[in-house]
C-alpha cells in the first residue's frame, strides 16, 4: 500500500517535469525561430510572436509556485535564486515589451483580425527591434540558469 | 518594397490577386540556405551565450564547493 501511495504522487512531479520540459523546449524552438525574422518572412513571424505571448503567459502560471516562493526568500541575506529571479524578471519586462509593441506595428496578423490600430511611429519599431535584441541576450541565460534542472529533467 | 512601402522579406510573397494586401506564405523559401543561414545565426548566438553560462556557473559552483570543503 505505502508503495502505491508514495508512487502515485511522484509520478504525478515526473510527468509534470516532462511537461514542463518539453513545453519550454518548444517556447524556445519558436523564439529561435520568430526571431529569425529573415527566415520565416513577415507572416509567421507576426503569428509566432503572438503564440509566444499565449505561451509565456502559459509558462509563467505552470512556473507561479517558483515566481511566489523565491520572491518570498528574496530578503534573505543568502537567498538562493536571486541572480535567476532578476534575469527571469528583466526577461518578463523585455518579452512583454517585445511582444506587445510587434502586435502595435503588426502589419499581417492584426488585419487579418479585422483589427486595426491607427499606429505609425517609428517609435514601436525601435522598442520592438531593441527589445527583441535584449530577449536574445536574455532567453539563453534564462535557459542556461536552469541547466541542472534541465539535465535532472532528461533522466 | 511592396504597395505600401514596406520591406518584402524572404519567404514572403505578395498577394497577386487579393486586394487585403496581406502576404501569403512560400513555405519553400524557408529551406533556401540565405534564409537557413539567419535561423542557424540565432541558434549559434543562444548556444553560444548557453554554452558561456553553463561553464561559468559549473566552475562556480564548483569552485564553492571547495571552498566549503576545504573550511570543514
Amino acid at each position: 500500500v505505502p508503495v502505491v501511495s508514495e508512487s502515485l504522487p511522484l509520478r504525478r512531479v515526473a510527468a509534470r517535469t516532462r511537461l514542463d520540459f518539453w513545453f519550454d523546449a518548444a517556447i524556445l524552438v519558436g523564439y529561435t525561430v520568430a526571431y529569425s525574422y529573415g527566415f520565416t518572412g513577415v507572416v509567421i513571424h507576426e503569428w509566432l510572436g503572438i503564440a509566444l505571448g499565449i505561451a509565456l503567459l502559459l509558462h509563467i502560471t505552470l512556473h507561479w509556485d517558483w515566481v511566489v516562493r523565491t520572491t518570498g526568500r528574496l530578503l534573505r541575506p543568502r537567498g538562493p535564486d536571486k541572480l535567476i529571479w532578476l534575469v527571469n524578471l528583466a526577461l518578463l519586462f523585455a518579452m512583454t515589451l517585445c511582444v506587445a509593441s510587434g502586435i502595435l506595428i503588426s502589419r499581417v496578423a492584426l488585419p487579418e483580425l479585422r483589427i486595426s490600430l491607427p499606429l505609425d511611429d517609428p517609435f514601436w519599431d525601435r522598442v520592438h527591434t531593441l527589445t527583441a535584441e535584449v530577449t536574445l541576450g536574455l532567453v539563453p541565460v534564462h535557459v542556461a540558469l536552469r541547466w541542472r534542472w534541465i539535465a535532472g529533467a532528461r533522466r | 518594397v511592396d504597395r505600401r512601402g514596406a520591406k518584402v522579406t524572404p519567404g514572403v510573397e505578395l498577394n497577386s490577386g487579393g486586394t487585403s494586401g496581406v502576404p501569403s506564405i512560400q513555405l519553400g523559401d524557408l529551406l533556401e540556405p540565405v534564409n537557413l543561414a539567419v535561423l542557424w545565426n540565432t541558434a549559434w548566438i543562444e548556444a553560444a551565450v548557453i554554452a558561456a553560462v553553463v561553464i561559468v556557473d559549473a566552475g562556480l559552483r564548483e569552485r564553492r564547493r571547495a571552498r566549503r570543503g576545504s573550511s570543514r
